[in-house]
């Protein structure tokens, strides 16, 4: 897929924007939500996604509940209040960045 | 989220002692958090419900997860050591210690003999070591496996190994007739362990703080 590599640099931007809208989620349910509102077209590979919740955790942004779910243990993250602070700074920057893509590709349009 | 195939508990079973078998030391969040991505990707993509070839197929992923949750701490408290480290230069009210430690070690260098030289240097990276060792370290047996908690304090060591390594090359003799060199190295030493120290102290709260429920 030809725009996965335009979407690395934002993986924890999405991350935690998912986590705000759904309280706590798993890494898998992570994955599948993507897929699912972006219909398809960006996909969430493992190799990436832990390795983003994980340093995400470490920073203090993400705390972690293990819940039995059914025959076995789930872990779910959910946000620190550190980590709401930071989705609002990380969608504010992303804002930023997508009107001055825009800027820079299609001068005549704009977002607004 | 698609589901095709419902895995068996021998399954289960299959799959949570072949972890604990080859990554025995990962802990406990750490395995539940694979065991139960890979169950999901497993009933999500198998086509034939062989959980065998599917592990086969995984082991990378499997191998990638284990060590890079790991070596996350690791850097991170790394990465925030050196940052405390630089602070002795960028942050003006550190710099008068810094520059008072320097001219300080510089002076020893200049007016100790070799051998008592190295003594002193010795002597103040022990008292540094056994500081960090003895009243950082979080000693809890129920933290103690935590990722959080395997790397740290460990930024200590490699000054200790590097220590050990001049020695075994008897390297001391250059190092200590060379004032400038040595007090470079005595300050990186000193100042780098305090680092390590005050960064220990700092996520050892966070920590104990954080898995409190663990210690009732």
């Amino acid at each position: 897929m030809g725009n996965q590599k335009l979407f690395k640099g934002s993986l924890q931007t999405i991350i935690l924007k998912l986590l705000a809208s759904n309280d706590k989620m798993y890494g898998y349910e992570i994955t599948q939500k993507v897929k699912e509102l972006t219909k398809g077209e960006l996909q969430i590979t493992e190799g990436a996604l832990y390795p983003a919740l994980h340093k995400l955790e470490a920073d203090g942004l993400l705390d972690v509940e293990v819940a039995k779910v059914g025959n076995r243990m789930r872990k779910y993250y959910k946000l620190t209040e550190s980590g709401t602070k930071e989705t609002v700074n990380k969608l504010e920057e992303m804002q930023e960045f997508l009107k001055t893509m825009q800027q820079l590709v299609n001068p005549k349009f704009s977002l607004e | 989220m698609e589901k095709k195939y419902k895995i068996t508990e021998k399954q289960l079973t299959f799959l949570e002692e072949f972890l604990l078998r080859i990554y025995k030391d990962i802990p406990v969040k750490t395995r539940i958090e694979l065991t139960d991505h890979l169950i999901l990707d497993f009933e999500a993509t198998t086509r034939n419900g062989n959980l065998s070839q599917y592990l086969s197929n995984e082991i990378a992923f499997i191998r990638k997860f284990t060590s890079t949750k790991i070596k996350l701490y690791k850097n991170l408290y790394r990465k925030e050591t050196w940052q405390y480290f630089f602070s002795f230069f960028k942050d003006l009210n550190k710099l008068p210690h810094s520059v008072f430690g320097f001219i300080f070690f510089y002076s020893l260098s200049e007016s100790l003999s070799n051998y008592w030289l190295w003594l002193a240097y010795m002597i103040s990276y022990c008292v540094l070591f056994f500081l960090v060792i003895f009243y950082g370290m979080i000693h809890q047996k129920a933290l103690k496996k935590l990722d959080e908690v395997k790397f740290l304090g460990a930024e200590i060591w490699w000054l200790f190994v590097l220590i050990n390594f001049a020695q075994g090359l008897d390297f001391i003799d250059f190092l200590t007739q060379n004032s400038l060199l040595f007090s470079a190295i005595w300050f990186l030493t000193i100042f780098y362990s305090y680092a390590a120290y005050m960064i220990v102290k700092k996520h050892e709260k966070i920590i104990i703080n954080k898995y409190k429920h663990l210690l009732n």
